[in-house]
C-alpha cells in the first residue's frame, strides 16, 4: 500500500492535507482530505453578551468577516425579535453585496482563476497572478486591484475597515450613510459593475473558447450529482443577504424550502475521527457516506449552487449572464464542479448590480438607522449567503443576552463531504499504476480549488510556486520517491 | 535642618509645631503621645518601609522638627488601617495626623510622591475622574488635552495612579515592581 | 546584493492578517520586489525541509501570525526562530491570543464536547472526536494535537517586535517592512505602533467632559449611539482608554466602541486588569455619596462579562492566562 502525502494544499483556513492510498495496481484506493484545524467558537462564545458576537464571529474568518458579521446581526435581529429599519437593510444588503463582488473577484484572480487562464498544465511558476497579468496585460492586475479597492473602501465607509468590520446591531446597524458617502459607493459600484462584464468577457475568450478547458469543464473528471442549496428571495432568485433556503435535488427540481430559523428541521451534521471539520448533510435523505446521487444527502452550496437552487438572477445584466451559462452547459441543474468558477463571476456581476441599485435609493441616506429591541433575548438563528456558501449563525441566551449555547455551521462545513468526494474522484480519475506528475497533482488541487474553500487566504503565490511535495512510500513505510514543485 | 545621625539643635526646633497639628485636628492630641511604639509595631507599611515610622514622627512632631517631618516622603503612605489609634494606650488618633501633616505638607509646596509624564498622556481623563482631591487638571498644549497635577491640592492617595490606563502616573513606592515583589516576598 | 529573504507563517489564525498584507494594494508588489519570500504556507511551496535547509539566521526577517493552539505549530515556529534573524509577531493572535484565547476560558475536552457532541445539528451516536491517530484498515492518517491552552508567540519562542491589531492596518505593516529594510528599527521588543492610548487620536476627545462619569452602563443595543459623544460618556463600555493607539479609530468612527485589540501601553502588564480598573474607576462618581447599596449592586450588576470583555483579545498574554482546569 503506497501512500501519497499532499501537505498542505492551499487556500484552506490552517493547514489542509490530502492523503492518498494507492492499491497494488498503483491505482488510487481512497483519498481523504484533512482539515486540522479547529479553535472552538462554538464553545468559547458562552458567556459572552450577545451584541459582542457580530464583532467577535469575524474573527472566524479574514477573508469573509463580513459574512460573519451579517449572519451574527440577522440572528440577533431574530434574537431579540427586533425588526431593522428599512434603511439598516438597505445599508446591510448593500455592504453585504459589495464584499461579495470583491471576495469573488479575489478569487478568480488570484486563486481558482490562474489555471484557466494560463493553464492547469502550464509551469507551477505561472499559474499566479502574475501569469495571468503576462497572459492578459498589467492593465488587467491594475484593473482588479482598483475594483477590490473601491468595493473595499465601500466596507470601510459602513462598517470602519473591510477586514473585521463592525456596525451591526440588533434592530439595524451603528452609523448612517451620508449624501457624499453615497457618491463614493455609487463610484465604486460603476467601477465594479463594469469591471465584472469584462471578467466574464474574458472567461469567455480564455476558457470557453478553448476546447481544451471546456472538455475539463463539462467532463467527467470534476462531476458529481448532488443536492444544492442557496438562498432564495420571494421570487425564487438568487439573494445573499435574505430570503428562505431552497434545496433542490440532483434533478433539478425542488426538494425543500424553508425559513432558516428551522434549519434543524432539515440539515444535520458527520464526525469522523480523522479530521477536525464536521460534514453536513440532508437529515431527511440520510449520511449515506462520501457518495453522491439521490440517495444521498450530500448537498453543495456557493455559486454554482446557488444558481441552480434558484430560478435566475434579480438584476438584468446577470440574468442575462446566467441564462447563457445554461445555455451552454446544457440545461439545469449543472453538475459539473468546475462551472463553480464560472457562476462565481455571474454571482459578482449581481453583486455589483445590486450595490449600484441600492446605492441609488434615496432612503439610503436616512438617519433612521436602527430599531432599539425591546424584547426580552432567548433564541435567534441567522442565515445569509457567504461566498463560499449557506452560512448559519445559531444562538441561544439567558433572560440578560449572555449565550448560552452558540451553533455555527460555517458555508465551506456545507462542501466539505463533496470537497472530500471531488479530490477522491478526481485521484481515481488521474493518478493511475503509481503515476504521479506535477501537472497531475495540480489537477487534483483544482477539485478543491473550484469550491474556493472557506479562508481561501488572499496572499496567492507571487512569486508563484506552489506549495506541494509528494511522498510516495512503499508497503514498509520507506520513501521510494519524492516529488516536489519548487519553482 | 537636623539630618539624620547629627545632634538635634534647640535653635531650629519649632515649639509651635505640635500646637499647630493639634489646632487642626483636636482628636489627635500628639503631647499625649509617650514612644511606646505600640503604633508602630502593628504598622503594616512600617513592615515593609521602616521610615514609615508613627513614632518617630509623633516625636519628631512633639521635638518640634517641622521641617524634617514635612519633607519626608513616608508622611505620604499611611494606609488608613487604623491599627495605630485603635492600639494607642493614650487615645492619640494618629491616621489623623497623617492626614493632617499631608494636609500641612501640600499647602507649603513639599512634593507629593505622584509625578505624571504629560509627554505620553493620552489626555483620556480617568485619572482626573478619579482623583478624590480635584487635583489633577486636562491642559490643552499645542492642541492636545495633557493630564496636569496640581501638587498643592494632591494628597498622594495613589488612586490616580491605579486607574491610569496608560501607566504614566508615578506614585512613588507604589510601582508595579515594587508591589509584586511586596506579593512575591511573604508567598515565597 | 542578494535581497533579504522574508517568511510569512500562520499559527491559530483567521486569514485576516494575511488579507492585511494583501490590502496593500499596489505596495504589496513593491515589497515583493524589495525582498525573496522564501516561506508563505498559504501561497508558496512550504515545507519544513526547505525551512530546515536554511542556515541558521539565513531568513532576515519571519511575520509570525496566529496562536499557537497545535502541537504542529509550536514546531513550526520554534524551527523558524532558529531560522531567523528577526521574528515578528503579527496581529492580535501572536502578539496576545487574541480572540482564539478566549478558548481559555475552557479545555480541550470541553470544546470537543461541544463541537462534536452536544451542537443540535449534529448526529454523533458513538460519540466520535476527532483523534491524533485513525486506523483506516489500509493505513494510518494523523491529525496534529489540540492543547488544552493557547499560547502567544512570545511564549513559545523569543520575539523581536511586535505589529499590534486585528488586523495590523496597512500603514503600520508598511512601516514595520520599511524599518526592517532600512535597518531603523527601534529597540528589541517593542510594539511597532504609537505609544500613546486610543484618547489621544480620538475624534471624540474633544468633546469629552471635563470629569467622566458612569452612571449607568449601557450596552451598545440598549441606547441609540450618539456619533458625537465619548462612549464613556453615554455609559457604554470602551477600551480605548487601556489601548493603544494607531489603528485610525476605525471601529470608533463606525459608531460603535474600542474592543482593545491593539493591547495595552508600555508598561502595562495586564489590560484586562487596567481596563477592569479604568472602568472601575469612573463608575457612578457623581452622587457617589448618596447612594444605596441597592444602587451600588445595581450599576456593578450593568458590567455584563467582564472576563469576556476587559480580556477580549488579551487572555493568553494576561497575568492569568487561563481559568483553572478542574
Amino acid at each position: 500500500m503506497k501512500k501519497i502525502t499532499i501537505d498542505p494544499i492551499t487556500r484552506l483556513e490552517g493547514h489542509g492535507k490530502i492523503e492518498i492510498f494507492l492499491n497494488d495496481d498503483g491505482d488510487v484506493d481512497k483519498a481523504y482530505l484533512q482539515i486540522p484545524e479547529l479553535r472552538g467558537f462554538e464553545k468559547f462564545c458562552e458567556g459572552r453578551p450577545a451584541e459582542e458576537m457580530p464583532r467577535i464571529t469575524t474573527m472566524i474568518c479574514g477573508v469573509c468577516p463580513t459574512a460573519h458579521h451579517m449572519a451574527s446581526t440577522k440572528a440577533l435581529d431574530d434574537l431579540f425579535k427586533v425588526e431593522p429599519t428599512s434603511t439598516a437593510k438597505k445599508i446591510r444588503e448593500l455592504m453585504y453585496n459589495a464584499f461579495q463582488a470583491e471576495d469573488h473577484i479575489l478569487h478568480f484572480f488570484f486563486l481558482g482563476g490562474p489555471d484557466f487562464v494560463v493553464g492547469p498544465m502550464a509551469p507551477a511558476g505561472e499559474r499566479n497572478i502574475l501569469g495571468v497579468i503576462a497572459k492578459v496585460g498589467l492593465d488587467v492586475g491594475g484593473k482588479v486591484i482598483e475594483m477590490r479597492k473601491r468595493l473595499r473602501n465601500v466596507l470601510r465607509i459602513i462598517g470602519g475597515k473591510p477586514i473585521m468590520p463592525s456596525c451591526g446591531l440588533p434592530g439595524g446597524v451603528s452609523k448612517a450613510i451620508t449624501e457624499e458617502e453615497r457618491k463614493t459607493i455609487i463610484d465604486a459600484a460603476e467601477y465594479a459593475v463594469e469591471f465584472c462584464k469584462f471578467a466574464l468577457g474574458l472567461f469567455d475568450d480564455v476558457v470557453l473558447k478553448n476546447k481544451d478547458y471546456v472538455d475539463l469543464v463539462v467532463g467527467d473528471i470534476y462531476k458529481h450529482r448532488t443536492y444544492y442549496m442557496g438562498l432564495v428571495d420571494g421570487n425564487n432568485k438568487v439573494n445573499f443577504y435574505d430570503g428562505q433556503i431552497r434545496v433542490v435535488d440532483p434533478n433539478g427540481k425542488e426538494f425543500a424550502k424553508f425559513k432558516g430559523r428551522n434549519y434543524l428541521d432539515h440539515i444535520r451534521e458527520h464526525v469522523e475521527p480523522w479530521t477536525y471539520v464536521r460534514f453536513s448533510y440532508l437529515k431527511n435523505v440520510g449520511w449515506k457516506g462520501f457518495v453522491d446521487g439521490e440517495e444521498s444527502g450530500i448537498f453543495r452550496v456557493a455559486p454554482l449552487a446557488r444558481l441552480n437552487a434558484a430560478d435566475g438572477m434579480a438584476t438584468p445584466l446577470a440574468q442575462e449572464a446566467y441564462e447563457r451559462m445554461y445555455e451552454v452547459l446544457g440545461g439545469k441543474p449543472v453538475h459539473n464542479t468546475l462551472a463553480f468558477h464560472w457562476a462565481r463571476l455571474i454571482e459578482a456581476l449581481y453583486a455589483s448590480e445590486r450595490v449600484l441599485e441600492l446605492a441609488r435609493d434615496p432612503e439610503l441616506t436616512s438617519p433612521d438607522i436602527v430599531n432599539l429591541p425591546t424584547e426580552t433575548p432567548k433564541e435567534g438563528i441567522g442565515v445569509v449567503e457567504a461566498p463560499r456558501g449557506t452560512l448559519f449563525h445559531h444562538y441561544k441566551t439567558d433572560e440578560r443576552g449572555i449565550l448560552t449555547e452558540v451553533n455555527l455551521i460555517v458555508a465551506t462545513q456545507n462542501n466539505a463531504a463533496s470537497i472530500c468526494m471531488s479530490i477522491e474522484k478526481a485521484a481515481k480519475s488521474l493518478i493511475k499504476k503509481g503515476e504521479v506528475s506535477d501537472g497531475i497533482l495540480n489537477m487534483i488541487e483544482m477539485a478543491f480549488r473550484a469550491y474556493d474553500p472557506c479562508l481561501a487566504c488572499a496572499t496567492h503565490s507571487l512569486p508563484g510556486r506552489m506549495p506541494l511535495e509528494v511522498n510516495v512510500y512503499n508497503s514498509e513505510g520507506d520513501l521510494v520517491r519524492r516529488l516536489r514543485r519548487d519553482e | 535642618m537636623t539630618m539624620r545621625g547629627q545632634p538635634i539643635r534647640v535653635s531650629e526646633l519649632d515649639t509651635d509645631f505640635k500646637r499647630e497639628v493639634i489646632a487642626r485636628e483636636a482628636d489627635c492630641d500628639i503631647t499625649a503621645c509617650f514612644s511606646c511604639a505600640t503604633c508602630t509595631a502593628g504598622c503594616p507599611i512600617y513592615e515593609v518601609y521602616p521610615q514609615h515610622d508613627p513614632r518617630k514622627i509623633a516625636r519628631m512632631v512633639n521635638l518640634g522638627m517641622r521641617e524634617r517631618a514635612l519633607s519626608s516622603p513616608y508622611i505620604w503612605y499611611c494606609s488608613d488601617c487604623w491599627i495605630c489609634e485603635q492600639r494607642c494606650p493614650q487615645n492619640v488618633k494618629f491616621s489623623s495626623v497623617w492626614d493632617v501633616l499631608k494636609d500641612i505638607a501640600a499647602k507649603e509646596g513639599y512634593p507629593p510622591p505622584v509625578s505624571i509624564n504629560e509627554d505620553m498622556c493620552s489626555g483620556c481623563g480617568i485619572c482626573v475622574a478619579s482623583c478624590p482631591y480635584a487635583a489633577i487638571e486636562l491642559r490643552i498644549q499645542n492642541g492636545k488635552r495633557l493630564a496636569h497635577l496640581v501638587t498643592a491640592l494632591c494628597r498622594g492617595c495613589g488612586v490616580c495612579g491605579a486607574a491610569c490606563p496608560s501607566a504614566i502616573i508615578s506614585v512613588n513606592l507604589f510601582e508595579d515592581e515594587q508591589l509584586f515583589s511586596q506579593i512575591e516576598a511573604p508567598v515565597a | 546584493m542578494a535581497k533579504p529573504k522574508v517568511a510569512f507563517y500562520w499559527c491559530a489564525s483567521c486569514g485576516g492578517c494575511e488579507e492585511a498584507v494583501v490590502d496593500l494594494n499596489e505596495d504589496l508588489l513593491k515589497v515583493a520586489d524589495a525582498v525573496d519570500i522564501v516561506l508563505w504556507p498559504v501561497a508558496l511551496d512550504f515545507k519544513k525541509k526547505d525551512v530546515e535547509a536554511l542556515r541558521d539566521g539565513e531568513i532576515a526577517v519571519s511575520f509570525i501570525n496566529g496562536a499557537v493552539r497545535l502541537e504542529e505549530q509550536e514546531k513550526m515556529v520554534k524551527l523558524l526562530r532558529g531560522k531567523s534573524g528577526l521574528v515578528v509577531a503579527f496581529g492580535s493572535c501572536a502578539h496576545m491570543g487574541g480572540i482564539p484565547g478566549l478558548g481559555n476560558f475552557w479545555t480541550r475536552d470541553t470544546i470537543f464536547q461541544r463541537v462534536y457532541k452536544e451542537v443540535p445539528s449534529v448526529e454523533n451516536p458513538e460519540g466520535i472526536v476527532p483523534q491524533e491517530k485513525t486506523g483506516i484498515g489500509i493505513g494510518e492518517l494523523t491529525l496534529p494535537e489540540f492543547y488544552d491552552t493557547v499560547k502567544t508567540l512570545d511564549q513559545t519562542i523569543p520575539v523581536d517586535y511586535y505589529l499590534p491589531g486585528c488586523p495590523p492596518p496597512p500603514d503600520l505593516i508598511m512601516n514595520a517592512v520599511n524599518a526592517i529594510l532600512t535597518g531603523k528599527l527601534p529597540e528589541k521588543g517593542a510594539v511597532l505602533a504609537p505609544e500613546k492610548a486610543l484618547c489621544d487620536t480620538c475624534p471624540r476627545a474633544e468633546r469629552k467632559p471635563e470629569k467622566l462619569s458612569i452612571k449607568e452602563i449601557k450596552r451598545p443595543y440598549e441606547v441609540k449611539l450618539d456619533p458625537e459623544k465619548c462612549f464613556l460618556e453615554q455609559g457604554v463600555i470602551c477600551l480605548g482608554p487601556a489601548t493603544r493607539s494607531g489603528c485610525g479609530e476605525t471601529c470608533i468612527r463606525a459608531n460603535m466602541p474600542c474592543r482593545g485589540c491593539f493591547g495595552p501601553v508600555d508598561g502595562i502588564v495586564d489590560q484586562g486588569a487596567k481596563g477592569l480598573s479604568m472602568i472601575a474607576s469612573i463608575l457612578g462618581l457623581e452622587g457617589e455619596d448618596k447612594m444605596t447599596e441597592e444602587d451600588v449592586k445595581k450599576l456593578i450588576n450593568g458590567l455584563v462579562d467582564p472576563a469576556g470583555t476587559f480580556y477580549r483579545f488579551s487572555l493568553p498574554a494576561s497575568l492569568l492566562t487561563r481559568r483553572r482546569m478542574e
